[in-house]
């Protein structure tokens, strides 16, 4: 059924006393229309306020037009909806917003996830060099990271400011690394540097910490530890011949 | 759990969380679209489940689809069914309805043809969620809009028929009748007549606008303003009928304070006879 599309003809066999068919059917094609917009906006409130309404409704009407939900959770709807964004000709002269759209989506999918609270550094601390050279870390589970050329952290969090208050933006030169995940209650985004998004990467594909650590001679990784679990970025801590321990999941 | 006799309740809107974690405003129950709260252990089930040690929950689904002819989605069903159990849903309902087809969500509720086809397909979905919940289903009215020329059975026969089938019960949203009387040129009260009024276990409440297409003589079910004076009106009438029935006032978009939206859920307890709602779990 081509509810969607403006050139269908309204289905044949609804009465038409009164409104035409025509008018009737249409009350469902904006239902869908309208609702699946608004559920848009919620999800990229940032990326709206960046652009305005009208603009924003125009590029999320297109994108509703071209991929209807596949289920009936709308919480689900929308992970395209960055990379859309990102191929709009009308958004060409604003190269930052795909990737706002990201991080925005990234944050919507940690808080349709359970908090966990990750990592205790307490589990690391009792263990002697050697032990932790063996050690392999886990990322939380609600960690998501992402790269962009641009600010992204920056606009999002000037975008989440009272618009009165809001001063010039002074945006730094990329690339940009973001993390964003759900440790507490609340979902946190917070810039990474080089070394720790390289240091999550070794993580993720199960490298140990002794590799790891040799991997960046010349940083002192305690901070840095501190810092990723600080920022809900780890899971959990194992060693082979042991189980996972260091996470209260 | 059941829902509180002659109570009156609000839908729940995320903008309200703090209000009824930290006020507790004088509902006996709250409502919500289920499929909101689907992702478990997120944000809003988590509000959800501290929310629901202070009230009661009906889950209300949007999204089952219970008129597809190729049966309702075993995942779909199964999350429903968690979260049920999740907040000790003292309703389930559903809608006369359709909204999935060909493996693609149309994020409304959908008309039907009613006629002995799709009556059967009702039966048969309604029947398979009724196993999974261990609980009978209410089905809601839709706000009408289309009416199909192969129809065959008038809609409050046809949901008088699921009842006898499959023992479901039934939610009457009393602006959907309001509005589906108007735009389909039934009588109200013939509709509410042919109902079995022993199987109405809820009524809802909500606002309701003309259509803005030119041309359009259309009432539209919108769910974004104040309940209008006819429905009142209506929902008296309904109440005069039937006998008091748990009442639900929903309100989904351009959203008031919480106290407004409570306000017009005690408006409904002083049409049931009551004073102020007893608050059921404190």
């Amino acid at each position: 059924m081509r509810l969607l599309d403006a050139t269908a003809t309204t289905p044949a066999g609804i009465r038409d006393d009164g409104a035409s068919a025509a008018q009737r059917w249409s009350v469902h094609v904006n239902n869908v229309r309208s609702s699946l917009c608004a559920a848009l906006a919620n999800t990229f409130a940032v990326t709206r306020d960046l652009v305005g309404e009208t603009f924003f409704h125009g590029m999320a009407a297109g994108f509703v037009r071209e991929r209807l939900p596949t289920s009936g959770v709308l919480a689900a709807y929308g992970s395209e909806f960055p990379t859309f964004v990102g191929q709009n000709t009308q958004a060409r002269g604003l190269p930052y917003l795909a990737d706002v759209a990201r991080l925005e989506w990234l944050r919507h999918e940690a808080a349709e996830s359970p908090s966990d609270p990750g990592l205790d550094f307490a589990a690391l601390s009792p263990l002697s060099e050697e032990h932790l050279a063996r050690v392999r870390l886990t990322l939380h589970p609600t960690l998501r990271l992402m790269q962009s050329p641009h600010d992204i952290i920056a606009i999002w969090e000037w975008s989440l400011g009272a618009s009165a208050e809001r001063h010039a933006l002074h945006l730094k030169p990329g690339p940009h690394r973001a993390g964003v995940s759900r440790p507490r209650s609340q979902v946190i985004v917070w810039t990474i540097d080089e070394v720790e998004f390289d240091l999550l990467q070794g993580i993720g594909a199960g490298a140990p910490l002794g590799e790891l650590v040799a991997a960046v001679s010349g940083r002192d990784l305690g901070p840095t530890l501190v810092r990723l679990i600080d920022g809900g970025a780890l899971g959990s801590c194992w060693d082979e011949g042991s189980s996972r321990d260091g996470s209260s999941s | 759990m059941r829902l509180p006799a002659s109570g009156v309740g609000v839908g729940l809107r995320s903008l309200h969380y703090d209000d009824f974690l930290r006020d507790r405003p004088e509902v006996d129950w709250l409502e919500v679209h289920a499929e909101n709260y689907f992702g478990r252990g997120g944000i809003h089930h988590q509000a959800l489940r501290a929310i629901a040690e202070h009230y009661p929950i009906a889950v209300h689904g949007v999204a089952l689809s219970l008129a597809s002819g190729d049966g309702i989605d075993g995942d779909h069903l199964d999350r429903l069914a968690s979260l049920v159990d999740d907040v000790g849903g003292c309703a389930v309902s559903e809608h006369l309805a359709w909204s999935r087809f060909g493996g693609r969500y149309f994020n409304d509720l959908l008309p039907l043809p009613l006629t002995e086809e799709t009556l059967d397909v009702l039966s048969q979905n309604v029947e398979r969620a009724q196993a999974r919940f261990r609980q009978p289903l209410l089905i809601e009215n839709p706000a009408g809009y289309c009416a199909f020329e192969e129809s065959r059975i008038p809609e409050a026969e046809f949901l008088a028929n699921l009842v006898r089938r499959t023992g479901c019960g039934l939610l009457l949203d009393v602006n959907n009748l309001y509005v589906t009387a108007a735009n389909l040129g039934i009588d109200p009260l013939g509709y509410l007549a042919a109902l079995p009024s022993d199987a109405i276990a809820e009524l809802h409440l909500a606002g309701h606008e003309p259509s803005h297409a030119p041309g359009a003589s259309l009432l539209i079910d919108t769910h974004a303003q104040p309940v209008s004076a006819g429905v009142w009106d209506l929902y008296a009438t309904v109440v005069a009928r039937i006998g008091p029935r748990p009442t639900l006032v929903e309100w989904d978009t351009n959203l008031p304070p919480a106290g407004v939206l409570v306000a017009e859920a005690h408006r409904a307890a002083s049409i049931l006879g009551r004073r102020t709602p007893d608050h059921a779990m404190g």
